[in-house]
């Protein structure tokens, strides 16, 4: 019976968000709203119930070694809320840079270690001697002159011209046009994959409105 | 018949007449101004001037009557002009002397008769001791300066049949210029030697005179004169001769003055006509005047600085006079001298342009080792480039700034107020430091290169760029379709999809072609527990649920493999809703295995919070970025995690993600601490794109992606279900129709824009 209900709230829900295709309208509105605050009310739950409790108060209250260390966070999440108010939000830009400063280096750091220098090298494997197939050369040349002519589109040095605006060489020009080729092919791939994963869910969506109509359908 | 020249026109007039024909001036000043005489001025004075001392020096302390007769009258005008002023100032302040100090104070003509009484040797010897010619040429001289200067000077008659005819011929040049408004003379062109009466101070005036006179009366006295008759002539004539303002012209002119003039000898002419100028006591002084005068380059080295009466210029007139010896017949402008054809102006020369007339020789010993200020400049230009550049940077800025303009002092300046009125050179009274003067001007140019310039404009033409609009191409509105056109579009797809699921007959059939990072994935996690038993696997969910449909058959089956292999899973979610999720997936894979414990050999950790920091801090350390299970348990106290420190003691790390820019942070954060070990990703069609390069690049063992990933892996394991052809049917179907639909509305797009272009251009 619970199933039957949940089922039936989702099966509504489904055909509240679908209506969007004849336009905006209230059912879409309600199940909108619904999910946000669902989403929202749970959100919370998970991160007092999981975050904040067993990483911040239960070290807190219970005496021991890192309760000192746990202070700092405490601090600097006090500091944080300060950004409520206009007159004490300065106090809140110490958390802040402290929360960018760090989000930033750990992403700079994995960019750069695992994918820049990962990526650089692995352009060069198709040339490499147990890969020297003719299919590997193939595929190898056509991926550097790939990444050669991208990168290339990227570059916007030129010289200035009466009434043209800044032209780069022809040359380059000329290579930027393939290297945009290469991008309009890259942007393709993940428009389609964008398609055919709303595709996926579109048909996940339809096949649970099929089996619940077959549920109510004796 | 005698005549008088009008002191103020210069005409002739006849001796019995007081006042003149043609101007209606007195022609006798003195007679019909009525003012007395210095003698009787002098008891009109105040007791204070009494006091002060006789108006004018005596003759004895100042040796005047040596001087020339220009600069004669020049210092008894000033003399006159300061006594004024100082009288001026005291009647200022003593209101008693201020209704007439006029009347207290001898006037010029006054001051002049007394001067020519003054000057007048007690015994003056008689007009017949005088050589004609010499009073008919002074009386010339000091008729043009009477009559230019317009002084008041005693008129005398001249008789114009006694003239000689180079004379009547200068009367009448002189009265035809007389008749003339004297402003409408050429300035440039002085009509008398003498100086005009400018305010010159003593102070401006040269010092030679001076220098000169000193030695002719030591010289008086130490030798004797050449020739007593001429001396005793000349002292004579220089006593009788009246200054500039006060003498009058002589009446008659002897008439053998023409052949006197020819019997003079020239050392006399010469003699009689310095006299008048310098007054020197013998004919040797003037020959060594005239030598020295001749052999001084000064005025040539100088010519724009040409005093206005330098000795050369007399020496010059005089020599003519000297040559020709006769000016019957002669113009006027032989006369002239050379300065004034040259046509140099007659001005007072300023400090800095008086040139002295005497070469280095005659100036003393301490004034010619100073040197001239021309050459102390040449001495002193010591070009700065011969300076090594470190002494140049050693120098103070002092040193190198350009100094402030200074204002030369002059040394004429006459203080005009207070008790020192009337004295010059007085020193200021206010400090020099509260002078004001300019700052100095420092230059502001820049000097550029023509390479700096051309970068400038360069540099100026793309800031000008910039700030200039560019229009910008009119972008064509993307319009919506009309929701007519997108529910029609809705229902088809609807419709579509709706036949393929009910029909489950896909347009082909299963892919028989499998692409590597499938099959890779496919065997690594098979293989896993050939490895190691009970193999320790990371399930890393970062996933929403919307697209959960894509992923959870290729999630079911990867999980329920792993359950056959007996793993021990360790769910981790990053997203707030993957913790549910992960427990549904993996409830629905554990139904496929019975005998997998889950409850035992799995554990769902609780939100692993900071997304990409957290992925950070987990893989540095796993202990501190989690504590707790989803349960609420201590998490490293659970079967799964027991021994658990680092990374590296898991044997595999499973990703479900629906987004590639999520799993690259996995990849990203984790595989470094994670080398060498199995990273198998389950995504979304849409993160294909991002991991694939992964997957050649070796960071990434296998992926699954999106529902094809799942009817691949599906047909590569065929322990696990059967195949959902459904779903393959309408994914089929649907994807058939979005691609007709794209290629369809690519088409219309292009019809369009080819009938706008037509429209817009015809001829095209």
């Amino acid at each position: 019976m619970t199933d039957t209900l949940w089922s039936l709230i989702a099966f509504v829900l489904t055909l509240a968000i679908l209506s969007y295709a004849i336009g905006d309208n209230p059912l879409f509105r309600i199940a909108l709203y619904t999910f946000v605050g669902i989403s929202a009310g749970y959100l919370a739950v998970v991160l007092i119930d999981q975050v904040i409790f067993p990483r911040l108060i239960t070290p807190l209250v219970n005496p021991s070694t890192a309760s000192g260390v746990m202070a700092i966070p405490l601090l600097l999440s006090l500091l944080l809320l300060t950004r409520l108010s206009p007159r004490l939000s300065f106090l809140g830009s110490l958390p802040m840079a402290f929360l960018v400063g760090v989000g930033a280096a750990v992403i700079i750091n994995g960019a750069l270690f695992g994918t820049l220098f990962t990526q650089v090298r692995a352009a060069g494997l198709s040339f490499t001697f147990p890969q020297s197939v003719s299919s590997g050369w193939i595929t190898g040349m056509v991926l550097l002159f790939g990444a050669i002519t991208t990168l290339l589109y990227f570059q916007f040095t030129g010289r200035r011209e009466p009434g043209k605006g800044i032209v780069r060489p022809a040359w380059v020009e000329w290579i930027a046009r393939i290297g945009q080729g290469f991008i309009a092919i890259t942007l393709g791939a993940f428009f389609a994959g964008v398609i055919l994963a709303s595709l996926t869910v579109l048909i996940g969506r339809l096949d649970f409105v099929l089996q619940f109509i077959n549920t109510l359908v004796p | 018949m005698s005549t008088v020249v009008c002191p103020q026109c210069g005409s002739s007039n006849p001796s019995e007449n007081e006042y003149c024909q043609w101007c209606h001036a007195p022609l006798h000043p003195e007679a019909t101004s009525g003012v007395e005489s210095p003698a009787n001025s002098e008891i009109d004075l105040p007791d204070w001037l009494k006091e002060a001392g006789p108006l004018i020096p005596p003759l004895a302390e100042s040796p005047e009557e040596e001087l020339p007769d220009w600069l004669l009258s020049l210092r008894q005008e000033s003399k006159t002009a300061d006594l004024r002023e100082e009288i001026q100032a005291i009647s200022s302040e003593e209101p008693f002397l201020a209704p007439d100090p006029e009347e207290k104070l001898p006037t010029a003509g006054d001051e002049e008769a007394a001067q020519a009484d003054l000057f007048t040797p007690p015994e003056p010897p008689e007009q017949g001791d005088l050589s004609g010619w010499t009073r008919g040429f002074e009386g010339e001289e000091i008729t043009e300066e009477t009559s230019h200067a317009t002084e008041n000077t005693s008129s005398s008659s001249l008789s114009e049949e006694e003239l000689p005819e180079w004379l009547k011929t200068l009367r009448e040049q002189e009265g035809s210029l007389a008749q003339k408004p004297f402003s409408a003379r050429d300035e440039s062109i002085p009509t008398s030697f003498a100086p005009k009466s400018e305010p010159f101070t003593e102070e401006i005036l040269p010092e030679w005179p001076d220098d000169l006179r000193t030695p002719s009366e030591e010289e008086k006295e130490a030798e004797p004169p050449v020739s007593e008759a001429i001396a005793q002539e000349v002292k004579a004539d220089k006593a009788s001769t009246p200054s500039p303002e006060t003498i009058s012209p002589f009446t008659e002119i002897p008439e053998d003055i023409t052949a006197w003039f020819e019997e003079t000898p020239s050392s006399l002419l010469g003699d009689q006509s310095s006299s008048a100028l310098k007054s020197p006591s013998s004919s040797e002084e003037i020959a060594q005047f005239a030598d020295l005068i001749t052999t001084s380059e000064t005025p040539e080295e100088v010519p724009e600085a040409i005093p206005a009466f330098s000795e050369d210029d007399y020496a010059a007139w005089l020599d003519r006079l000297q040559v020709e010896e006769t000016l019957e017949g002669e113009d006027l402008s032989n006369q002239v001298p050379v300065f004034i054809e040259e046509g140099v102006t007659e001005t007072a020369p300023s400090p800095e342009t008086i040139v002295p007339p005497f070469i280095e020789s005659e100036l003393p010993e301490w004034l010619a080792e100073e040197g001239s200020p021309a050459e102390e400049t040449e001495g002193s230009a010591i070009p700065t480039t011969q300076l090594p550049e470190w002494l140049e940077a050693m120098r103070p800025v002092e040193a190198v700034a350009p100094a402030p303009p200074q204002t030369p002092e002059e040394d004429t300046r006459i203080e005009t107020s207070g008790p020192l009125a009337g004295f010059p050179g007085v020193l200021p009274g206010e400090p020099e430091a509260l002078r004001y003067s300019r700052p100095p001007i420092h230059a502001v140019r820049l000097s550029v290169s023509e390479k700096q310039r051309a970068y400038v404009a360069l540099l100026e033409s793309l800031v000008t760029a910039e700030s200039t609009p560019v229009p910008i191409r009119s972008q064509k509105l993307v319009t919506a379709p009309s929701p007519i056109l997108r529910f029609i579009i809705t229902v088809l797809l609807f419709a579509i999809l709706i036949a393929g699921l009910m029909s489950a007959t896909p347009l082909s059939d299963l892919p028989a072609l499998f692409p590597a990072e499938v099959v890779a994935f496919t065997t690594t996690l098979n293989n896993l527990s050939t490895q190691q038993a009970n193999p320790r696997v990371l399930v890393g969910l970062d996933i929403d649920a919307g697209f959960l449909p894509e992923i959870r058959i290729s999630a079911v089956n990867a999980l329920s493999d792993l359950m056959r292999q007996n793993a021990r899973l360790v769910f981790l979610p990053l997203q707030s809703s993957a913790p549910i999720l992960g427990l549904s997936i993996a409830q629905e894979a554990a139904q496929q295995v019975p005998n997998y414990a889950l409850a035992d050999q799995s554990v769902h950790l609780g939100y692993l919070a900071g997304e990409t920091a957290g992925l950070a801090a987990f893989a540095y350390q796993p202990r501190l970025g989690i504590a707790t299970t989803l349960e609420g348990q201590s998490a490293w106290d659970t079967q799964p995690l027991i021994g658990v420190d680092s990374l590296q003691d898991f044997d595999a790390i499973l990703l479900i993600t629906d987004s590639g820019e999520r799993a690259r942070g996995w990849i990203e954060q984790m595989r470094p601490s994670f080398p060498e070990r199995p990273f198998l990703i389950i995504s979304s069609a849409q993160a294909a794109p991002y991991l694939i390069p992964y997957v050649q690049s070796g960071q990434v063992n296998g992926v699954l992606t999106g529902l094809l990933g799942s009817i691949l892996y599906i047909r590569l394991t065929p322990k696990v279900g059967s195949e959902n052809l459904a779903l393959w049917s309408a994914y089929q179907w649907g994807s058939l129709t979005i691609t007709l639909l794209i290629l369809l509305g690519a088409l219309l797009g292009a019809t369009q824009a080819l009938l706008q272009a037509q429209k817009a251009h015809p001829k095209r």
